[in-house]
């Protein structure tokens, strides 16, 4: 068990290096000098060459790239990102600040999805072929195809404007995170009906199925269990790799729904052109994907010994 | 000046009673403090790290020096000034009676802690206006307290127009204990304004309170929430749906989501000129717009009331460079004659067709309906012989591309840090001014140049006035850059909330209340 | 999946052709004509430039799928030719590209993708470069498993025995052999690089103006939507529409093919 998860941390140990290289880089091919945005972010002042200059100097562009990498790497093995050009502020604090109201978005989408997913997914598998088993599979596949902005302009729209049953933006209380959760979670809601689908039909057709049928027992509660113990291994795995990934599909929802979330911050790094933020986005986001897939990894691996290194990676 | 309230007052008050029977969040009459939550689009506070903490349009500090109705200086915490003979030296004279926050009499000691925190910080960045000593007060030498509440600043060289650099944001007062050794704040911002900030939740929320012992009118409502929410929309929404009753900032709400709300009953719309301009930059120097001829049919053959249409009428067609807000401003003609636009082209380019590359930034796009601007322009100035191709740029290369001047056309804004327009024109109708660079306007023009060093070494304001007045008739006729419109700020509110308007810059949050 | 296909074609050939069949050019604006509801001159009406909505709806598309397609394109060739290139060779090749794999497989494709096109500014260009890079190393992987299994071919040996060179096998025998499995991947790509393009047109990474193109007309619906509701419905059901066409061709294609790898059909 120690093994495994050893040699999983020594396979994320690459990737995450490859993400500090990415982010660096990014920062390097951008065009526009930070150094003058910095000076100019109300879009009324314009500074001289001189304080240009100095500016440079002062956030460390004047030295060369490979000194301004290793200085820059030192500092975030150490968790210091450095710190915003626009706000002056520390670009980890402001992620730490952030992560928990973007974690709590995606834990939410991540119920909705499991409560639609889940049951809907393992009843048209029982039911498989049937009418409803047809549309449901059409939703799925609809579900994955909505654009989730413009779900989000829908939602707010019906839902908060017109029938205010929901507030339209902002935090509070768990009704704020009814409709952002909503549109974050479609995606993974359709991948976890047709996941589940699949799960139920491998179930059904088991000998422990057609033995329990034989036997004339309450079929529907073996089915159930059954299905639901073959299903652990793999939704674990795809909840791992996609709670991860819902943090970039949270940036549109998040500015939509005016949550000061990690996505949020990043799209005013990106519009500010404020590198700290985004190289920071770019290796947080990284990290948090390396780790969620890892813990999902060694769920599975507890679920399910068998699995040996290499049957999945990263 | 225009200033207009949408729709007719008398139906919205009969409304107002109507909502207030009506709506789920009518006001409880046993409720001890009715919160009036209003939402902005940035982060109003950006606090402890810059330069004021908040923006001024929350009421929480005051300057010594506040714009005027005619956009002109006007004393806030001030009760008078005066200028020595050879205008270099200013003596100030402090209300009497104000108190800060925490309970303290406002002395020109801490007026002078303040100046000295400027010169400590300087420049000290801002998403407001950045904080500069040599640019808010070139030449100063010495601030002194002379007494409790009389201080005197002294400048190298003659400042006739003084007060009018030291409008808002220039001039703002804060507590000198409220800094740490760095010059930045280490607490809760303490001013002297109508609000108190209690609480602020960075990107979501900032709470302010009424100032029980402010020295002027008390504010209009105890208890104000404003709430961060990026997205204009998602602002409009929650206006309809209630949740807040107010908009407010630059870009508050965008003129045709403004227009579509002023269509329900339950809002009200207030619109006032802002100091913002809209300018088409040109990029001169070596490039094919340095003849001035070009800019001229530019200018001409651009319908500036078609592309006031995209902001919904809230915007002035204008011909000046200076804004219509600055008490210098002057009228100047505007002439839109797309034929004479064609001949006066057709004398430039012959039979040829032109390319241009008109630039737009992609902050702008958030904040005005710069896309469809930049489409219509296209469109005007085809007939002209110009074939314009659209570039929308994020900010960092907007900049950079404009500043190398590998552009022909840009969307560009100005506001004006304070009042007096000599930093304006210096910056743009000189060929190293700091705009004209940043812009790579190149223009240059020995009349203009010698207007400039006429306006800078006069001494009497109203002739000063006379030689602005013929700075401004001369960029019409040349178009180092060519302006477009004067900006108008639009604010809506809930019918519920009286006494909200807009103004120069920011609304009357002071001012606001129930309706009751 | 016989609908969808035919759904599909329609609209692609409608876009495709353009110039030919719409109404009007998209660009043609007339202020005294804006935000016109549908009549007989405009069966769509007009949108905030007095533009025919119908036309720019038809080169919207145009710009839309040939970019989506253009991009998933260029993401499969870069990724069958990693992919085949590791799968055949095996040895220090094999693991160059694999740790490359390994590398933008361990990372949030969402998240670098608004990153990079966020930094390189809007435009086609940056949206291509970003959706490629963040794309290329799931094609990759799964055409180099099925290299991996056809190289063990006998078949395969024996056309080496015979003397076949290396660029023969793989361009005659093998990537001809790998084109089931892609053909599934690239489709199902399609659905989500169609999304993936709009999404960042809505956060104002989209193409140039005056380009009419389906996300950048969602965006500038917003302002409008209210009073015009179809502006930001058209393109909005347009963009559904074809999405939901090729995920249902690349479900069809999937369950007749063989399966390739189920990771591959996450969203």
């Amino acid at each position: 068990m120690a093994a495994y998860v050893l040699r999983r941390l020594l396979l994320a140990a690459p990737v995450l290096f490859g993400a500090t290289l990415i982010a660096f880089t990014l920062g390097v091919v951008a065009p526009g000098d930070p150094a003058a945005g910095a000076l100019m972010q109300s879009g009324f002042d314009a500074p001289t060459q001189a304080e240009i200059a100095a500016m440079r100097t002062e956030l460390g562009l004047d030295r060369p790239l490979p000194v301004q990498y290793v200085s820059w790497l030192g500092n975030v093995l150490t968790g210091d990102f450095g710190t915003s050009i626009y706000t002056d502020r520390s670009v980890s604090e402001e992620f730490a600040r952030r992560l928990p109201t973007t974690l709590a978005l995606a834990a939410s989408a991540l119920v909705l999805a499991i409560l639609i997913g889940l049951p809907s997914g393992l009843a048209m598998g029982y039911w498989a072929q049937s009418f409803g088993d047809r549309a449901g599979r059409v939703v799925a596949l609809a579900l994955l195809s909505v654009p989730g902005f413009w779900l989000a302009l829908m939602l707010i729209l019906v839902f908060a404007e017109t029938l205010r049953w929901l507030p339209t933006s902002g935090l509070g209380s768990w009704r704020h995170m009814i409709l952002p959760a909503l549109v974050l979670s479609t995606g993974m809601a359709a991948l976890l009906m047709r996941l589940s689908r699949a799960v139920m039909l491998e179930a059904l057709a088991g000998a422990h199925i057609t033995a329990a049928r034989a036997r004339g027992l309450a079929e529907i509660r073996v089915v159930l269990i059954h299905a639901l113990k073959g299903a652990a291994a793999p939704l674990i795995t795809v909840i791992g790799g996609y709670f991860g990934a819902i943090l970039g599909g949270s940036v549109i929802v998040e500015v939509i729904f005016a949550i000061p979330g990690i996505g949020q911050y990043a799209v005013e790094g990106i519009f500010r052109r404020d590198y700290p933020v985004i190289q920071g986005y770019v290796l947080f986001t990284a990290a948090v994907y390396v780790v969620f897939n890892l813990a999902a990894d060694v769920a599975c691996f507890v679920v399910n010994p068998q699995l040996r290194l290499g049957a999945r990676v990263a | 000046m225009f200033n207009t309230i949408l729709p007719h007052r008398l139906t919205a008050a009969a409304l107002a009673a109507l909502v207030a029977l009506a709506a789920p969040i009518a006001p409880d009459a046993n409720a001890q403090t009715r919160e009036m939550v209003m939402a902005a689009p940035r982060d109003l506070a950006p606090g402890a790290e810059d330069a004021y903490y908040v923006s001024s349009i929350l009421y929480v500090w005051e300057p010594l020096v506040q714009f005027g109705p005619d956009g002109g200086p006007v004393p806030q915490l001030l009760s008078g000034w005066e200028m020595s003979e050879d205008a270099t030296r200013w003596t100030f004279t402090l209300r009497d009676g104000v108190t800060w926050h925490n309970g303290d009499a406002l002395t020109a000691e801490h007026v002078v802690g303040t100046f000295e925190r400027i010169i400590q910080v300087s420049p000290k960045r801002s998403p407001f206006y950045s904080m500069h000593i040599d640019r808010a007060y070139p030449g100063l030498v010495a601030i002194e307290a002379q007494d409790a509440l009389t201080f005197t600043m002294e400048f190298d060289s003659p400042r006739p127009t003084l007060p009018h650099q030291m409008v808002n944001f220039s001039s703002a007062v804060f507590h000198p204990d409220n800094f740490d050794a760095d010059g930045n704040f280490n607490d809760l911002v303490i001013g002297t304004g109508p609000f108190r900030l209690v609480s602020h939740t960075p990107d979501q929320e900032l709470v302010l309170e009424r100032f029980e012992e402010y020295w002027g009118t008390p504010a209009g409502t105890e208890r104000v929430v404003v709430r961060t929410i990026p997205d204009a929309d998602t602002r409009a929404a929650a206006l309809r749906a209630e949740e807040i009753v107010g908009v407010m900032d630059l870009g508050a709400m965008p003129p045709e989501q403004a227009a579509s709300l002023a269509e329900d009953d339950r809002f009200e719309l207030n619109a006032h000129p802002s100091s913002i301009s809209h300018f088409l930059h040109v990029s001169g120097g070596d490039g094919p717009l340095s003849d001035m001829r070009l800019r001229q049919a530019i200018s001409m053959a651009i319908d500036r009331e078609a592309i006031v249409q995209l902001y919904r009428g809230f915007t002035t067609p204008t011909a000046n460079f200076l804004n219509v807000n600055n008490p210098f401003h002057i009228d100047v003609p505007l002439v839109h004659d797309p034929e004479a636009a064609a001949d006066l082209a057709a004398e430039v380019l012959g039979a040829e067709r032109m390319d241009i590359r008109l630039i737009i930034p992609s902050w702008g796009v958030a904040r005005y309906p710069y896309r469809a601007q930049a489409e219509l322009i296209q469109f005007m100035l085809q007939p002209i012989g110009l074939d314009v191709t659209i570039q929308l740029l994020d900010r960092a290369a907007f900049n950079e591309v404009r500043q190398s001047g590998d552009y022909d056309l840009s969307l560009s804004t100005l506001g004006l840090p304070n009042a007096d327009p000599i930093t304006v024109f210096r910056d743009y109708f000189t060929r190293d001014g700091a705009m004209s660079v940043r812009n790579a306007i190149g223009y240059e023009n020995p009349d203009m140049t010698a207007l400039l060093e006429a306006a800078l070494a006069e001494r009497d304001l109203d002739l000063r006035a006379g030689i602005y007045a013929d700075i401004q008739r001369l960029a019409a006729t040349e178009l180092p850059t060519i302006p477009l419109m004067n900006d108008t700020t639009v604010i809506v509110h809930h019918v519920d909330v009286v006494g909200y308007r807009q103004t120069i810059y920011g609304g009357t949050l002071n001012t606001a209340a129930w309706a009751d | 999946m016989k609908v969808a296909v035919t759904v599909l074609a329609a609209i692609a050939a409608l876009c495709l052709a353009a110039p030919l069949v719409a109404p009007y050019a998209p660009d043609a604006i007339d202020m005294t004509d804006r935000l016109s509801g549908p009549s007989f001159e405009h069966w769509l009406g007009t949108d905030h430039l007095g533009r025919d909505l119908l036309s720019r709806l038809i080169w919207g598309g145009r710009s839309t799928i040939l970019l989506a397609l253009i991009t998933t394109l260029a993401t499969l060739a870069l990724g069958l030719l990693t992919g085949a290139l590791a799968g055949y060779f095996g040895g220090l090749v094999d693991d160059g590209i694999e740790g490359l794999v390994l590398l933008f497989q361990g990372l949030p494709g969402l998240s670098f993708m608004l990153a990079i096109a966020g930094t390189l500014g809007p435009g086609a260009l940056s949206i291509f470069i970003a959706v490629v890079i963040t794309s290329w190393a799931d094609f990759a992987r799964v055409v180099r498993a099925e290299t991996l299994r056809l190289r063990e071919a006998p078949w395969v040996e024996g056309l080496r025995a015979l003397g076949a060179g290396h660029g023969r096998v793989l361009a005659l025998h093998i990537v001809p052999n790998l084109l089931g499995p892609v053909l599934v991947l690239f489709t199902l790509r399609l659905g989500r690089i169609v999304l993936a393009i709009a999404a960042l047109s809505f956060l104002g990474l989209g193409l140039q103006p005056p380009n009419a193109e389906w996300g950048v007309m969602i965006n500038d619906a917003r302002a409008y939507y209210r009073g015009a509701p179809i502006l930001m419905l058209a393109p909005g059901l347009c963009i559904l529409t074809v999405a939901l066409c090729v995920n249902l061709i690349g479900d069809g294609l999937r369950d007749r093919l063989a399966e390739p790898d189920g990771r591959e059909v996450l969203p």
